[in-house]
């Protein structure tokens, strides 16, 4: 399993190199001119060129990318912001917390609300409980989150001053914009737990099961929820790196500083180094994401971790069974 | 008849079971009635789709309940009618009176836990043991199963078809059940290992004295291990009766074209002999006697009324009314 | 089973159909809204709330310093944008126009919207011929301790034009630093915006805290001023706090400049990006003070409570025409005809729901030189509407049939609707507009290219000199854009017109007379641009504070708000 991980690890080298290039392209191609945003719409072009060849921004590209892939990968440093002049990566580190926090709180409420209304709604097909169940799902994914946070806001800020309704600070403030953030993936938690261990439940091992007279609970967390914990890991896992990317309406609406304004404001203005530094940062990040949901898939199933653990498995199987004919 | 009652082990009165699919009513039991004792081993045969195995699982109640309904009959073991007695207590009975060995192997067994702690499972919820005791009672039942105790911490995956179906048996037998119903245990397995299988049955059955109720397609294994054989066709038990006597003489329409669809080694023949036509849809049953449209002794009697049970022989019963 | 079918058949018709209806509408918009604004430019609304419009029941802020019962309060503000950098001469948005005076201090500085032009840490100027002789108080340090001095002015300059403002620094010639106190800057014009576009955008700062601020200034700043930066979380807060050590202390309440009442102890300007979000704030007590307030909501505020108060922001939303060869908008008649088929009260009603003003020219009604006469000649020509002449326009220029444009804009959500409307009207006349809405970047990049596919464009233009003919200067100078001024000509008619710009600008030329004449040629006759709104600003606070003191960059001013006696911040 460690070598499983470690290689993945390594993986994530050439892929992060990958994605640089990618984007220093992509940007590089983009129209739309930093310099002549920063100086503004008014400013001379002799003055513009000027701003342009002092950033550096007139070298070719292939100097730049070197550049940039030596300053990213062996110096850990983003460049500086073309909006602010200051540091991206500082950047970026201090405006990812608040993101990661939002992205983790609104998946366990996902899973939290909806894998038990997931779970109640497959034990009970067709009743009324399923039918709720199912409506409220739909409901959940055809929300748009900008009203929907408009409206908790309303509700809980405005008539019933329990909650604060914006901005960072105290726990009581992410509460809201986890739940606008959350709403949809807890509606696609219910459906997609749903509907996975109806499927676990019409399997076979679960007539074995009942024959063994296990009763009911047991069948449905012991026996059936397990077989259905991929696809419900996948969502669930899916989700945070989702969402670390910045949900950028939510964090508007909730005046909340994370990732995503930041690269909304970069985009706008054309901010090179912004616009990378962010797009690497997330590219790190859902490797590292993919990478626990596949350490997690190989506990949920012993087959997967067997695939895992087949390569130097199967060399020492070889081995022994040389020695053994020898 | 007092006597007569206490000394049946298992009798199914007149089973009738519906299962219902977009919309559609499908009779799978039409009113079966059977009779084991207890120690006997009694053969079900019958076609695919013929409803063997609604038997069998009716008998445990694990009848899939969104889909399934038992719409008459009683089915006593040892003078109670498991039908309607309260689920706890039909947990209680579930492997531990009556016991299923499964017909697919490979999607029985739960692939995410290992076979150990399937097996310590059915003791641990039938027997008042520890966690550790329970283990160690489901790897003597590996070893008693012919697979290695080492292996009890494995997962089903890393086993092949044969062991998987062992390790099947050994949940089935863990808590010495006093009826095993086995659902054409061998049809998904090579032939070589069928013999196998079998015999371990077979030996398990006399070790822990239990009774076999065996459904299978296959004549040969009929004959092979059990007492009594019953035929099957369309949801209704058309013959019944000792296997010497139901081999030597089949009456019904069916079951001599069972037989004669065996193909025989000491003749040259160039074409098999089927059944003609086709099996009926289970939702839309001919009237009458179900088998009248392939049956070639089929009169106007056949088209209109149900044929009963009659007594041909000692114990052998047969539903026709050409016999 | 069949009605079934029938049914999903019929849903799944239903949704290809209406996905059709979408993807069959104009080319693309961008979402969010635009990046950054102009210089106090107004925050987008985009509400279909309030029908009536507000406008006639606000206060309009009193100018005066307005004594305030309690001081040193706290006090906590609602803003819009966040102002992202520090730095002296950072790019501007809408977020450091608000730190323009309560962080900042200029030399010089206008009290109001075309008022005096008022020293500030300077103390007196006086003209030489073409030296401007400037005197500075000697008693000013900045919040390190640092003396300020005339060395310190002239690093300020290097810097300003180092940093890309060579534009604006056309006017001087040198600096001559003479000693601590006195610096000569030797100017090539004397007109009457020459002290606005010098001392406006710079504030002073001494060489000795800027080399030793690691980023510039840009999350560390240390000013002259009377307010120092405490905490800032970038897109989040920052906090300003009186600094007690303050030069200006010193001064007799006479000779302070009137933004510099010093009424807070600190200020904290919470950054709320979404319009709802803004009211909701005030109205939960999470801010003392909105910053701007949506025409859609300021109606929650009236009449009741809270106080409230309005200005018609000076920049305004105008049409700028490509009159290069690309575009059949070379020839005046199809400008005229556009302009004809347009009304602007209505674009200002429905766009704006009336929270504005028609703008009869580049510039608000608010500039020095936009008399009623001119407005009303503006009224009976082109800003009057009529549709047969229009046709008739087209008619001459050879499309007796209608034609077709491309109008370009940027993503803001009010502009676009503007535009919209703007395209319905025009259609009475056969004008057949097609709306390419651009995010920001895109649209700064197309609008100094000729050949970039658009015949008119909806932009904003502001500046807070007071002087309208300030804001045309920058229109029809031939530096505007690489192929000339801003309609990309530059041949000898288009010199003519910078060259008559520049008259206007200079003490002599600045008369009205002058003024409406070139307007007539210019605007009413070639019709290059064409007016169309000023949008109306909306502030609102706590009953605690009793005057809304607004700044003439349209932003508020916090400290110099009078707050009452019983006056209770929600920090406290």
């Amino acid at each position: 399993m460690l070598r499983y991980i470690l290689k993945r690890l390594l993986w994530m080298i050439p892929i992060l190199v990958a994605v640089t290039v990618l984007i220093f392209t992509i940007m590089y191609f983009v129209p739309g001119d930093p310099v002549r945003i920063m100086m503004g719409a008014n400013a001379e072009e002799a003055e513009v060129e000027a701003k342009r060849e002092a950033l550096g921004l007139n070298r070719p590209y292939y100097v730049r990318l070197l550049d940039y892939l030596k300053d990213v990968f062996f110096h850990f440093d983003f460049g500086n912001s073309l909006v602010d002049g200051s540091s991206v990566t500082k950047t970026l580190l201090s405006r990812f917390p608040r993101t990661f926090l939002i992205a983790v709180l609104s998946t366990v409420f996902a899973a939290c609300i909806g894998t038990p209304l997931g779970i109640t709604a497959a034990t009970h097909p067709n009743s009324l409980r399923d039918r709720l169940a199912v409506f409220f799902s739909l409901v959940g994914v055809s929300i748009p989150g900008f009203w929907l946070a408009l409206m908790l806001v309303i509700l809980f800020s405005l008539k019933l001053k329990l909650l604060p309704s914006q901005g960072i600070g105290s726990f009581a403030h992410y509460i809201l914009p986890c739940l606008s953030a959350g709403f949809m993936t807890i509606a696609l938690q219910t459906r997609q737990t749903r509907s996975c261990l109806v499927e676990a439940l019409r399997e076979d091992y679960i007539t074995t099961a009942r024959a063994k007279g296990v009763v009911e609970r047991d069948i449905v967390y012991k026996h059936a929820l397990p077989n259905a914990a991929i696809p419900i890991i996948t969502h669930l896992c899916g989700a945070i790196g989702g969402k670390m990317a910045g949900n950028l309406v939510i964090e508007n609406v909730f005046a909340i500083p994370g990732i995503g304004q930041f690269l909304i404001r970069s985009i706008n203005n054309r901010d090179y180094y912004g616009v990378q530094g962010a797009v690497i940062f997330f590219a790190f990040i859902l490797c590292v994401m993919n990478l626990i949901t596949d350490v997690l898939y190989a506990y949920a199933d012993p087959r997967i971790k067997a695939q895992f653990e087949d390569s130097s498995k199967r060399k020492k199987k070889a081995e022994a069974g040389e020695e053994s004919a020898a | 008849m007092e006597q007569n009652m206490e000394k049946k082990f298992l009798e199914i009165k007149d089973l009738r079971v519906e299962y219902t699919s977009e919309g559609k009513i499908i009779h799978a039991v039409n009113g079966v009635s059977l009779k084991l004792e207890k120690g006997h081993s009694l053969g079900l045969v019958g076609e695919t789709g013929a409803g063997k195995t609604t038997i069998a699982k009716s008998i445990m109640r694990i009848l899939n309940p969104v889909a399934s309904h038992v719409r008459g009959g009683e089915i006593y073991l040892n003078g109670v009618d498991v039908l309607k007695v309260p689920e706890a207590e039909m947990r209680q009975i579930r492997s531990k009176v009556v016991a299923m060995i499964f017909q697919d192997p490979m999607t029985a067994l739960n692939p995410v836990r290992t076979v150990g702690d399937q097996i310590a499972e059915v003791i641990k919820i039938h027997n008042n043991v520890s966690v550790a005791k329970s283990w160690t009672m489901a790897e003597d039942m590996l070893e008693r199963v012919g697979i290695l105790r080492e292996r009890a911490s494995e997962y089903p995956h890393q086993f092949s078809g044969g062991m998987k179906q062992r390790v099947v048996i050994a949940i089935a037998l863990a808590c010495n059940p006093e009826l095993l119903l086995a659902d054409e245990p061998t049809t998904a397995l090579d032939v070589t290992i069928q013999a196998q299988v079998l015999e371990m049955i077979n030996q398990l059955k006399v070790e822990f004295n239990s009774s076999l109720l065996l459904i299978t397609h296959d004549l040969g294994i009929v004959a092979e291990t059990c007492d009594e054989v019953a035929v099957i066709y369309a949801g209704k038990i058309v013959e019944n009766g000792p296997i010497e006597s139901v081999f030597n003489r089949p009456s019904h329409p069916y079951t001599v074209g069972l037989f004669g669809a065996l193909p025989r080694l000491d003749e040259e023949v160039d074409r098999l002999s089927p059944i003609a036509g086709m099996p009926p849809d289970p939702t839309n049953l001919p009237e009458g006697c179900s088998f009248h449209p392939r049956c070639p002794r089929a009169t106007e009697q056949c088209r209109q009324k149900d044929p009963q049970m009659r007594e041909i022989d000692a114990g052998h019963f047969c539903a026709c009314h050409n016999v | 089973m069949k009605s079934r079918k029938l049914l999903s058949v019929l849903l799944a018709l239903m949704l290809v159909l209406s996905l059709a209806a979408c993807a069959s509408g104009d080319t693309g918009k961008t979402g969010e809204g635009g990046g950054a604004a102009s210089t106090g430019g107004a925050a987008s609304s985009g509400g279909t709330g309030n029908t009536t419009s507000p406008a006639t029941t606000l206060d309009q802020p009193k100018q005066e310093v307005v004594e305030s019962a309690s001081k040193d309060v706290n006090v906590v503000v609602g803003l819009q944008v966040d102002p992202a950098s520090f730095a002296p001469f950072a790019q501007s948005n809408t977020g450091r126009a608000t730190m323009m005076f309560e962080l900042f201090e200029q030399l010089f500085s206008y009290s109001e919207f075309g008022g005096e032009f008022l020293p500030w840490v300077a103390e007196g100027y006086e003209w030489e011929d073409m030296t401007l002789h400037i005197t500075i108080r000697d008693n000013v340090y900045d919040q390190a301790g640092n003396h300020f001095t005339a060395n310190d002015i002239a690093f300020m300059y290097k810097l300003y034009g180092d940093l890309g403002n060579k534009a604006a620094l056309k006017y001087i010639d040198d600096i001559k630093v003479v000693d601590d106190t006195h610096v000569d800057f030797l100017m090539n014009t004397q007109n009457v915006t020459v002290m606005y576009s010098t001392f406006n955008s710079v504030p002073c700062f001494t060489k000795a805290a800027y080399e030793a601020s690691p980023d510039g200034f840009a999350t560390t700043p240390v000013y002259t001023s009377q307010y120092k930066l405490a905490d800032y979380v970038g897109g989040s807060y920052y906090v300003l706090e009186k600094d007690e050590n303050w030069w200006g202390n010193a001064l007799p309440e006479s000779e302070r400049h009137p933004y510099t009442a010093g009424n807070a102890s600190t200020v904290r300007y919470n950054i709320i990006t979404d319009n709802s979000q803004m009211a909701i704030a005030l109205e939960t007590g999470v801010i003392d003070l909105a910053n701007s307030v949506s025409a859609s909501e300021i109606g929650n505020f009236l009449g009741g409570d809270y106080t409230t108060a309005t200005l018609v922001t000076n920049p305004s939303y105008y049409l700028s025409f490509n009159a290069s060869e690309n575009s059949p908008c070379s020839d005046a008649r199809i400008r005229q005809a556009l302009a004809w088929s347009i009304d602007n009260q209505e674009v200002v009603d429905i766009t704006l729901e009336g929270a504005g003003e028609v703008a009869y020219t580049v510039g608000g009604n608010m500039y020095a030189n936009v008399t009623d006469e001119l407005k009303a000649a503006g009224a009976a020509d082109l800003y009057g509407t009529d549709i047969e002449k229009a046709k008739a326009l087209l008619a001459e220029a050879g499309y007796p049939d209608g034609i077709e444009l491309h109008i370009m804009v940027n993503s803001d959500a009010t502009m676009g609707k503007a535009v919209q409307t703007i395209q319905l009207q025009a259609a009475r006349a056969g004008i057949t507009l097609k709306i390419d809405q651009w995010d920001s970047a895109l649209f700064d990049t197309y609008r100094s290219d000729p050949t970039a596919g658009w015949d008119v464009m909806m932009t904003v233009r502001g500046n807070s000199s007071g002087y309208v003919q300030a804001v045309w200067n920058g229109l029809f100078t031939l530096g505007s854009t690489p192929s000339g001024n801003a309609v990309f000509l530059k041949d000898d008619y288009a010199a003519k017109a910078a060259a008559d710009c520049e008259v206007l600008l200079t003490l002599e030329g600045n008369t009205p007379e002058n003024v409406m004449a070139f307007y007539r040629q210019y605007f009413l006759e070639d019709c290059y641009f064409y007016g169309l709104y000023c949008t109306q600003n909306y502030y609102a606070a706590q009953p605690g504070i009793n005057n809304i003191r607004i700044s003439n960059v349209s932003n508020v001013l916090p400290s110099a708000c009078s707050f009452t006696e019983d006056y209770k911040s929600v920090a406290d």
